[in-house]
């Protein structure tokens, strides 16, 4: 059964003055499989945000499903949608999202003190976590005390803390160096690979999404295309996604220019 | 046509930062109109009354002064929120390329157009307050209103002018930080990195010291010579302590709770105590603040108003008769020295009477006390008067006994070094009730009641009379005038000879007291008015930029899994605590400040109303309401503030 299964999602905005309406999201489809690392690829606008807003249970579908482990989301109570994220789902964002009032270590375990476990439970949970990211140095540093990649360390290991079936990341890469970049997205790639978590990662960045087992490419609220990486090697597989963004953008060109050359 | 851009700039920035705007035009109004009515308020007066006397333009000096500086520094704290407010916009402008000097173009207009709103609007509302204030102050004097409409120009003049002054300065302070500020900084906001502070258990012990030493000042003072000294010392011990405890106390205080894990890293208290602690640190000036002002502007309030209350009472116990008078004991009445005391007085009495009979008119419930002026230290200089025991027990009608050798004092705390000078003597002093009081109040000296007066050495003796006059005819009380006093001074004539004494009145003292008392009403009105205006827009402008900074957080922690009930009890309980600290704080400390200031009025009053209590109470009463509206109504725009959905911002689904 899949993880995560999309039926027919669309999304429309309404102007709150007006009649415009935006439909951000139009008949959108996909899975997930337990262990699949998935990297959504669009240019601004394209509806990323909105399709990943949705899945993390943030916001509601004008039509269409989300399931989650075969549960719909629809059908979970508003009271117990926050347990549900909490538990269930792990987030990264690109702007870290961590609390400026609270060290590393309380950032992390701001999850598990939602969830009333006990102290010592929760430092069983932080420490080999830490470890493994490497953040134990800075664990007692406040946010704006370390760097931008330590800081988005913190936050994946947040997201992680609560064994989350599904990863979810806007834009991880976002607003850090490519160093730090590759080593985050290194780490994807082993808690993809070693511990079989599953990720769902939205992205622009071509070198991001090489990270990934497969790439969707969602235009103008659709999924456009869609490729798996397979055997290939992250080279290649960084060429294939590179080709068809270039393929996509002239047919854009084409499409732009098509009443012209028609006149 | 460029004019026009930078006026129109100036506009929108006003429209787009309404919610900063508003309230700075409306405190700058009420501030002009509260500067109006000080300057027109004597001018009113003296049109329609020529009450034009020392003290009253004394009195208006001070609250003109006072007004004057407040304003200043209000109009500064109100400036300073504006640059802030603007410092961003500011940032944007530079950055598309617009000079530091347009920069400045946008200000003055921005604050010309502030000037001319809030004069037209502050002058309007002056001109209503300053005649509600008339009419109160009139009301307190026992004067009648009269009909008629006067504006005074002086006023308006000088009003337009000092405020014109006051926005020229804020104008060379926002140049100034236009000028020194770096927009950058302010393009790429920093996540709110913040220093520990230095030395927390110094200071927090230090405030604690502090604190303490004032309330002890103020519960444990009883020596009249030390109440007022005392009371200022006390007072600014307390805002140390107040100050250095919020800022250090609340930081070392959540500290040691967060220093216990297993109840920090409980669901209710973990995001509680570490906002909590950031919150605290960025409002703990303000908060400090506003418990300061809350504080003075409840005892301003209370005492002018006890004093009010307190006009007749002490009128009554001062005063019991019309007339007050007291004359040297003349040669004629030399041979009563020898008559047994009742014999003495009644004589006295019975040739008053007679005296009263011949002028047409008598006294009613006439008191006479005899005492004699003596020396304590250099021969003829009267530093003391004596009375003779039986003489205070005739008049009191009560059964006061002295040992051999044993004195009565009534108000031995205000001369210690007099009773220095009479260490041969037991001496008491007496509990005073009203009566004792009175009579400790006829000389300005130290009243001493002896059992014979042959030990010390006189000066003079005189004859205190306290009376009600009628006519003879009519029965009727006899006028309180001038003509009046003389008619006692001519029936007084033979006890006299040519000398001359001075009759008091009471209609003249309950004048004065009505005076002095209703402008220290009007002075206490004026700061309590100012300081409440700033404890309010403290208040409000520190709940709308903790709104802005709560919505970041407040959308993470959504977003990571917090349920929104739960959010909405942390954000209440934080909101409630912190902005009700500075009123609990207010009722500690007028608490401990009660004994000090009773005593202070107890003093100035007679211990005859001891209401001092009940009005404190009932300010602070009537404050916290007030606290509690403007909470509310300004506690609206926090949560619109960090609350704000951002999706929902322009979209609604």
């Amino acid at each position: 059964m899949a993880l995560l299964e999309v039926r027919n999602l669309q999304k429309i905005y309404k102007s709150r003055f007006s009649s415009v309406q935006v439909e951000a999201l139009h008949d959108v489809s996909f899975q997930v499989e337990p262990g699949e690392f998935v990297a959504i690829m669009g240019e601004s606008g394209s509806g990323k945000s909105t399709l990943l807003n949705l899945l993390a249970v943030l916001d509601q579908p004008t039509a269409g499903k989300i399931y989650i482990n075969g549960q719909d989301c629809a059908s979970i109570p508003n009271k117990e949608l926050s347990a549900y994220r909490r538990n269930h789902l792990g987030f990264i964002f690109q702007d870290y999202s961590l609390l400026d009032t609270f060290t590393l270590k309380d950032n992390i375990l701001l999850p598990l003190v939602l969830n009333k476990m006990k102290y010592p439970q929760m430092i069983e949970q932080l420490e080999p976590l830490a470890k493994e990211l490497s953040i134990e140095p800075f664990l007692l540093k406040y946010p704006y005390e370390v760097s931008g990649g330590q800081k988005q360390r913190a936050a994946a290991a947040r997201a992680l803390i609560t064994h989350p079936e599904l990863l979810l990341a806007d834009e991880p890469t976002g607003a850090l160096d490519s160093k730090s970049s590759q080593s985050l997205l290194e780490l994807f790639e082993y808690l993809n690979n070693e511990q079989n978590q599953t990720i769902v990662m939205v992205t622009h960045s071509v070198s991001a999404a090489s990270y990934a087992k497969r790439v969707l490419f969602i235009k103008d609220g659709k999924i456009f295309h869609q490729l798996y990486r397979a055997k290939q090697s992250r080279e290649q597989f960084y060429e294939q996604i590179s080709n068809t963004l270039t393929l996509l953008a002239s047919m854009e060109e084409n499409t732009c220019k098509a009443p012209y050359t028609s006149f | 046509m460029q004019s026009a851009l930078y006026f129109l700039l100036a506009l929108r920035s006003l429209k787009k930062n309404y919610r900063i705007a508003l309230p700075l035009f409306g405190g700058s109004a009420i501030l002009v109109s509260l500067f109006y009515s000080t300057m027109a308020l004597p001018h009113s007066l003296t049109h329609h009354f020529g009450i034009d006397n020392l003290v009253a333009s004394s009195y208006f000096e001070i609250i003109e002064m006072m007004c004057q500086f407040l304003l200043v520094i209000f109009y500064l704290y109100l400036n300073a929120i504006w640059n802030n407010t603007r410092a961003k916009e500011n940032a944007v402008f530079t950055s598309l390329g617009m000079e530091k000097g347009q920069l400045v173009r946008i200000t003055f207009y921005q604050l010309g157009l502030f000037y001319l709103s809030s004069l037209v609007a502050g002058i309007i509302l002056g001109i209503c307050l300053e005649k509600v204030l008339l009419l109160f102050l009139l009301k307190l004097l026992d004067l009648e209103p009269l009909i008629g409409f006067y504006l005074s120009y002086d006023a308006l003049k000088t009003t337009a002018l000092f405020i014109l002054f006051c926005y020229g300065l804020l104008f060379v302070c926002s140049t100034i930080s236009v000028l020194r500020s770096k927009p950058l900084e302010h393009l790429h906001e920093p996540q709110g990195g913040e220093k520990p502070l230095k030395a927390p258990y110094f200071f927090a012990l230090l405030g604690l010291i502090s604190l303490l030493c004032g309330y002890c000042l103020a519960t444990m003072t009883t020596n009249q010579m030390y109440l007022v000294i005392n009371f200022f010392n006390a007072v600014l011990l307390v805002i140390v302590g107040t100050y250095l405890l919020f800022l250090y106390g609340s930081y070392i205080l959540l500290e040691l709770l967060s220093r216990n894990k297993k109840a920090y890293y409980q669901t209710r208290h973990f995001i509680f105590w570490s906002t909590m602690k950031s919150q605290l640190r960025k409002n703990a000036l303000a908060l400090a603040n506003m418990s300061i002002l809350s504080t003075m502007l409840l005892i301003i309030s209370a005492t002018t108003i006890t004093l009010q209350l307190s006009i007749k009472p002490t009128l009554e116990m001062r005063y019991p008769n019309a007339f007050q008078v007291s004359i040297p004991y003349s040669p004629t009445l030399q041979d009563a020295t020898t008559q047994s005391p009742t014999n003495k007085i009644s004589s006295i009495r019975k040739d008053l009477n007679g005296q009263a009979a011949q002028h047409q008119v008598e006294f009613q419930d006439l008191r006479i006390l005899p005492f004699t002026l003596v020396s304590l230290y250099e021969p003829g200089d009267s530093s003391a008067s004596v009375i003779h025991l039986d003489d205070l027990n005739e008049l009191l009608q009560t059964d006061y006994k002295l040992e051999e050798n044993e004195i009565f004092v009534l108000d031995g705390a205000y001369f210690q070094d007099q009773l220095d000078k009479l260490q041969k003597y037991k001496i008491t002093d007496l509990e005073h009730d009203d009566q004792l009081n009175w009579i400790a109040d006829l000389t300005p000296l130290l009243t001493i009641v002896a059992k014979d007066n042959a030990n010390f050495v006189p000066v003079r003796d005189e004859l205190f009379l306290s009376f009600d006059l009628i006519d003879a005819q009519t029965k009727e009380n006899v006028a309180e005038d001038e003509a009046t006093s003389e008619l006692i001074l001519d029936l007084l004539k033979p006890y006299l000879g040519d000398q001359y004494a001075y009759v008091y009145m009471r209609s003249d003292f309950s004048k004065n007291l009505k005076y002095i008392y209703s402008m220290l009403l009007i002075t206490g009105l004026y700061m309590t008015i100012i300081f409440l205006l700033a404890v309010i827009l403290i208040l409000y402008f520190k709940q709308i930029t903790q709104g802005q900074e709560d919505h970041q957080r407040f959308k993470i922690m959504k977003h990571i899994g917090l349920e929104p009930d739960g959010l909405r009890q942390i954000i209440n309980s934080q909101v409630r605590i912190l902005f009700f600290s500075p009123l609990i704080t207010a009722l500690i400390h007028i608490l401990f400040a009660y004994p000090l200031i009773q005593n202070i009025l107890d003093s100035m009053t007679y211990e005859t109303f001891d209401h001092f209590f009940i009005v404190l109470i009932a300010c602070f009463m009537i404050f916290a309401l007030l606290y509690w509206i403007t909470f509310r109504l300004t506690a609206r725009s926090y949560y619109k503030l960090a609350l704000l959905n951002d999706q929902t911002n322009d979209f609604t689904i």
